[in-house]
């Protein structure tokens, strides 16, 4: 076990270091010149002595390696350096932006998760195969819906006709009602799916077979047993859908005009910022092995006897 | 009301036996399709028909009409034009190809990998598996979107980079849950057997463990598409989907945005036909997990 | 299966603390991460705070129509407010900062800090004479002292790029010798060389004026700066809110309303949807209606959609360096097929100006219907015929389908008309950072902007980046076109001092820029936006300001 987490521990270096120094390698071989993107913000043709002033300013002159190797040197000092386009230390621009994506987060991951299991576990329990077919349809269907589709008709409804809710900005809990339902609604399915087919195997077996005829309480049988069962499974998926929460709502944010760090990736791409997309890998990297590294915490304080049998190899 | 709860609790008090699913009754073994097959026939015929259909319809999907533009749905256009003046219902079944090749261009090659990794690391084990396993660890850590965003932002748009970008990461959970199937397939009774009776491994593997990790292959395949097919659409959303003029549904929905107030009827077409695939993929993947967990529990 | 029958290990710590402790965590993190997305929210209306007594009487009779404690919501498109780091902080059009010298409705420099100013017979010396009375709003007064704080330290920054406009010293103040006081309320301009521009060169955001209280040693801001305008800037959200307050002490006419309350929308649904939802009561600025939605929202009672022309233009360039359109007669085909009326008519949703040429129709003093290109596709399938004699001439046209301001349909349109001519029209839709990097390689023949908001008014500012051979859009973006007698008049044009004969080589310059067409003005921008029913004199000026301080809103 703790060679295990060691060994997780010791390869996020390396994957940081490869991640970010591919990123340097990707970004420069693109396309795109962050001189004349930054120049042209404003409106203007930039002028030849304009450019060379900037590109001398970013150090833009000098070879790949030697920008990356002072780059690293700044990092491990503790400064991100400043973004190219705004002139603004990478390290503010992210700061701002991590609380937001952290709160939208972690809502759409818990109203996903636990809407998901309890839904997952009555279709499990019940065995009302009307209501199983029924709902399982449905949330095939809206999780089958592009994300950017669902808000868009989420705004629609409750903004422009019912009225209830603001569209758009940050600051109260109206506002997180809306980018939450668009984001949570889609691994709802999976979810759903998920605890079902786990409950339903384990309802199968066969000492809850014997709980049941020996007559024990239902809701200890469910609660106690099965679910718990049930949990492994469950927990590595979520683990990963975490992540991708974290990540993935780049769109939800821009729709919903949420300041969070999805957006600010996006920018930085498309302006070849690479100061700025450098900084956001050594956050996000850090956080998304952590969250992986907890779910197998977590699997493992489930069930120490299974939770590492992927790692062990076969015998 | 009343009855709806009452059935909800006695569900509890059903009996259970091997095959139950829910409660249903089992239909009569004589019936040809089993239950499980039913959506991913319909799937694959739907996928027939979006390769298809674009040859049944004559209009030139990027013919431009610029005095035909945003009219609404009609007879002559089943789904109206859109701001070029273009016919929406050729479009979308012209962009339904692009868009389906691309979908199962990227989902094959994944799952190849994923096949090949997994059967891999599970068959062989030992080191392999270690430092395969390492490498599954390493790419599932990575931010999915992030790393697609950045490619095709980086590398620009075109086919190749998109399947590329599609591919670079989803293969790693596939590859996972493979490898789990394969090592337990590999440490049942009958193919010890054959290996104690020194069956060759090609053998082994073609004839004991190929037939029985095809069905959780074809379910992650068409779990993977209907997520492959949002994907896309996302990507198009950001600017980084097929090229115009060339349309896929993702690029249509995104240029429909523009005129949601004066055309709504442009984005309903490309959508419809996003969630439409994307929920029978979905819904063949569980069907295909039914058939697969019918067939575990007879053996 | 039970646990607790298993054989007991002893791990670190036991496995029902360790998730326990997570659970604790997990919730304690939500809460504590909903808490901090929970602000302190300020007190919303009901609170009438600082109301001006009626020092303006002209207000007065019409102050019962309209609620002079209101607080109104506006959405935009863009970041307004960039921060310490710009040379400016807010955008000109949040009114917080005034300028020496302001722009008319018609291009023309008008008095704002400065009253009045004058240049020496020489041409090496300007004389500003200040407004006098004016504070800042942290307590400074404004005097000469306070303007050469402020020009020495845009010298100082310079060259400085920014989202709202590159800080170029030079251009705006010439080759400058010295800035000197003469008595509290008179500045001096000494020229090396003369600079006959400079009231149109300086003016907006050139000569905008901060409290010298604001900057640091290096030039840069330390917080929100002290300033002269209407409205002040009270707190802010970089990318999300900005909140200003009615200026009470302001030297002009006070705004009419108390408070505004800027939410910056990106996606252009979404701000429409903040409109049509009341969340916020209008939608001004740049970028602020698609053209789309401006011509879907038309006849809608609860909404009104206004549009004010703008400096901005529709572009296309030619890259006159190389084949097809090295040939002048290859570039008076395309202009002359495109159907100028019909591109803003249909296109644009008639949001444009089509009879205009490389000036805008904008500029009183200086737009020459000289400049106009005409509508004659006769001569221009001759002009394309007699140059290609039956061969096609392939054309590489990039564009960014993403870049909203430009007409979606336009790069089709263009195909469609301009292919029958003979031309290969091949359009490649390739994302904004590309674009630039292939019009700085100089990889294409045409291509279209929609930009170059004329901000100063000065012909000078146009003519030279399109027309000189050394600039920008002919150096660094490769339009390549030459012609030494257009160069001599351009250089010739800016030490000009007197006006009709600077009109003259204007209007000179406009009509061979017409002849030759190195770029062609499609259309003249008129910006739309839109306002619910309780907003009323809420209008857009050229440089794309709101009249904020003449809005209202009905009680």
């Amino acid at each position: 076990m703790g060679h295990y987490f060691q060994r997780r521990l010791l390869i996020t270096f390396p994957t940081l270091f490869l991640i970010t120094l591919g990123a340097f390698l990707l970004t420069t071989a693109a396309r795109g010149d962050p001189v004349l993107i930054l120049l042209e913000q404003s409106d203007q043709p930039p002028t030849p002595e304009l450019v060379a002033f900037y590109r001398e300013q970013l150090g833009l002159n000098d070879r790949l390696p030697v920008r990356y190797w002072r780059w690293l040197g700044s990092v491990v000092q503790g400064d991100l350096g400043r973004s190219f386009l705004s002139q603004r230390p990478v390290a503010a621009i992210l700061g701002e932006r991590i609380v937001p994506t952290l709160v939208l987060g972690f809502t759409a991951f818990i109203a996903s998760t636990i809407v998901g299991i309890l839904l997952g576990a009555v279709l499990a329990v019940t065995r009302f195969w009307q209501l199983d077919l029924v709902t399982r349809m449905t949330l095939s269907v809206v999780s089958a819906i592009p994300s950017f589709c669902l808000a868009i008709g989420l705004i629609s409804l409750f903004g422009t006709h019912l009225r209830l809710l603001p569209v758009a900005g940050y600051g109260s809990w109206q506002h997180l009602v809306l980018p939450t339902l668009a984001l949570a609604l889609g691994p709802l399915f999976v979810t759903v799916r998920l605890t079902r087919g786990a409950m339903i195997d384990i309802l199968h077996e066969d000492y809850i077979r014997t709980a049941r005829a020996k007559g024990l309480d239902q809701r200890r049988i469910i609660f106690h047993h099965v679910l718990r069962n049930a949990a492994l499974p469950l927990t590595t998926f979520v683990g990963m859908r975490f992540g991708a929460l974290l990540t993935g709502a780049a769109i939800i944010e821009s729709i919903f005009a949420w300041p969070g760090m999805g957006t600010v990736f996006i920018t930085a791409i498309a302006g070849r910022d690479l100061p700025v997309i450098g900084g956001y890998l050594l956050l996000i990297g850090p956080l998304i092995i952590g969250v992986n590294l907890l779910t197998d915490l977590l699997c493992w304080a489930i069930d120490p006897r299974v939770a590492f049998s992927h790692t062990q190899g076969a015998r | 009301m009343k009855w709806f709860l009452q059935r909800l609790q006695a569900g509890w008090h059903l009996p259970v036996t091997p095959l139950d699913d829910g409660g249903r009754r089992q239909p009569r073994s004589t019936l040809v399709i089993r239950r499980g097959w039913f959506f991913p026939l319909i799937f694959v015929a739907f996928l027939g028909l979006g390769f298809v259909s674009p040859m049944l319809i004559s209009t030139d999907p990027n013919h431009i009409q610029i005095n035909q533009r945003l009219q609404p749905p009609s007879a002559e256009y089943w789904f109206g034009t859109d701001h070029l003046g273009r016919d929406v219902l050729a479009r979308v079944s012209h962009g339904g190809r692009t868009t389906l090749t691309f979908g199962l261009c990227a989902v094959a090659i994944t799952m190849l990998i994923a096949l090949g990794i997994g059967m891999f690391a599970g068959y062989y084990g030992g080191q392999v598996d270690l430092w395969l396993n390492s490498l599954i660890d390493l790419v599932l850590t990575l931010p999915t979107l992030l790393i697609t965003l950045a490619l095709l932002g980086i590398l620009g748009v075109s086919g190749p980079t998109l399947i590329l970008a599609l591919v670079s990461t989803a293969w790693a959970a596939p590859a996972r849950i493979l490898r789990a199937t394969t090592l337990a397939i590999r440490s049942s009774g009958y193919i010890e057997a054959a290996r104690a009776l020194g069956s060759p491994q090609h053998r082994i593997l073609w004839r004991h463990i190929a037939p029985n990790i095809a069905t959780p292959f074809l379910m992650l395949a068409s779990l993977e598409l209907a997520e492959v097919l949002l994907v896309i659409s996302a990507l198009s959303f950001l600017g980084l989907g097929t090229q115009p003029p060339h349309a896929d549904w993702g690029v249509m929905i995104a240029e429909s945005r523009a005129y949601i107030g004066q055309a709504p009827w442009l984005m309903w077409a490309p959508g419809l036909y996003i969630v439409l695939y994307s929920a029978l993929a979905n819904l063949a993947g569980d069907g295909l997990k039914q058939v697969l967990d019918q067939s575990l529990k007879r053996t | 299966m039970n646990n607790e029958d298993r054989p007991l290990r002893r791990p670190l710590f036991d496995r029902r603390s360790f998730l326990r402790l997570m659970t604790t965590l997990a919730g304690g993190t939500v809460l504590a991460a909903c808490g901090q997305a929970v602000p302190s929210t300020a007190p919303e209306g009901g609170e009438p705070a600082g109301v001006p007594s009626a020092a303006d009487p002209t207000l007065a009779p019409s102050a019962a129509t309209f609620d002079r404690n209101a607080s109104v919501a506006l959405g935009v498109s863009r970041s307004l407010v960039l921060g310490e780091e710009d040379p400016w902080y807010t955008h000109s059009s949040l009114m917080c900062w005034e300028p020496l010298v302001g722009l008319d409705d018609r291009l023309n420099p008008i008095p704002v800090l400065a009253e009045s100013w004058e240049l020496s017979e020489d041409g090496l010396t300007w004389t500003f004479q200040l407004r006098q009375g004016v504070q800042f709003t942290d307590g400074e007064p404004f005097n000469a002292a306070a303007v050469i704080a402020n020009i020495e330290r845009n010298i100082q920054i310079s060259p400085r790029s920014s989202n709202f406009f590159t800080m170029n010293a030079p251009l705006a103040y010439g080759d400058l010798a010295e800035v000197t006081a003469d008595g509290d309320y008179t500045v001096i301009f000494r020229h090396n060389q003369p600079f006959p521009v400079m009231e149109a060169t300086m003016s907006n955001f050139f000569s905008a004026m901060f409290s010298p209280r604001s900057f640091t040693a290096e030039g840069n801001f330390s917080d929100i700066p002290g300033t002269t305008g209407p409205f002040i800037l009270v707190d802010w959200q970089r990318d999300q809110t900005y909140r200003l307050e009615r200026n009470p002490t302001y030297w002009g006419t006070p705004a009419n309303v108390r408070e505004i309350v800027f939410q910056q929308i990106a996606d252009a649904n979404t701000r429409l949807a903040a409109l049509e939802s009341g969340q916020v009561d209008a939608l001004v600025e740049l970028g602020a209606l698609s053209l789309p939605q401006a011509a879907a929202l038309r006849g809608r009672s609860d909404l009104t959609v206004a549009a004010g022309p703008i400096t901005l233009a529709q572009w296309i360039h030619f890259n006159c360096g190389r084949p097809p359109f090295d040939d002048v007669r290859l570039r008076q085909a395309v202009a002359f097929a495109l159907d100028r009326q019909f591109i803003v008519d249909e296109l644009a949703f008639g949001f444009g100006q089509a009879q205009t040429g490389i000036l805008s129709t904008l500029s009183e003093r200086w737009f020459s219907p000289k400049g106009i290109v005409p509508y004659e596709p006769e001569r221009a399938a001759e002009l394309a015929a007699e140059v290609l004699q039956g061969q096609r001439a392939t054309v590489i046209l990039p564009f960014d389908p993403n870049n909203a301001r430009i007409p979606r349909e336009l790069p089709e349109y263009m195909q469609s008309v301009l292919n029958p001519l003979g031309f290969d029209i091949q359009l490649q839709a390739v994302e904004a950072a590309v674009l630039t990097d292939i019009v700085g390689q100089g990889e294409w023949n045409i291509r279209l902007t929609n930009g170059f908001g004329w901000a100063n008014g000065d012909p000078d500012f146009r003519f030279r980046p399109h027309l000189h051979s050394e600039g920008s859009a002919n150096t660094t973006q490769n339009g390549r076109y030459r012609n030494a007698q257009v160069d001599q008049l351009i250089d010739s044009g800016v030490l000009e001092r007197d006006r009709q004969k600077r009109f003259a080589i204007c209007e000179q310059i406009q009509a061979i820029a017409a002849e030759e067409v190195p770029a062609l003005v499609l259309y003249d921008v008129i910006s739309p936006y839109a306002f619910n029913a309780k907003i009323n004199n809420l209008g857009l000026r050229i440089t794309y300001q709101p009249t904020l301080e003449l809005m209202t809103k009905q009680a």
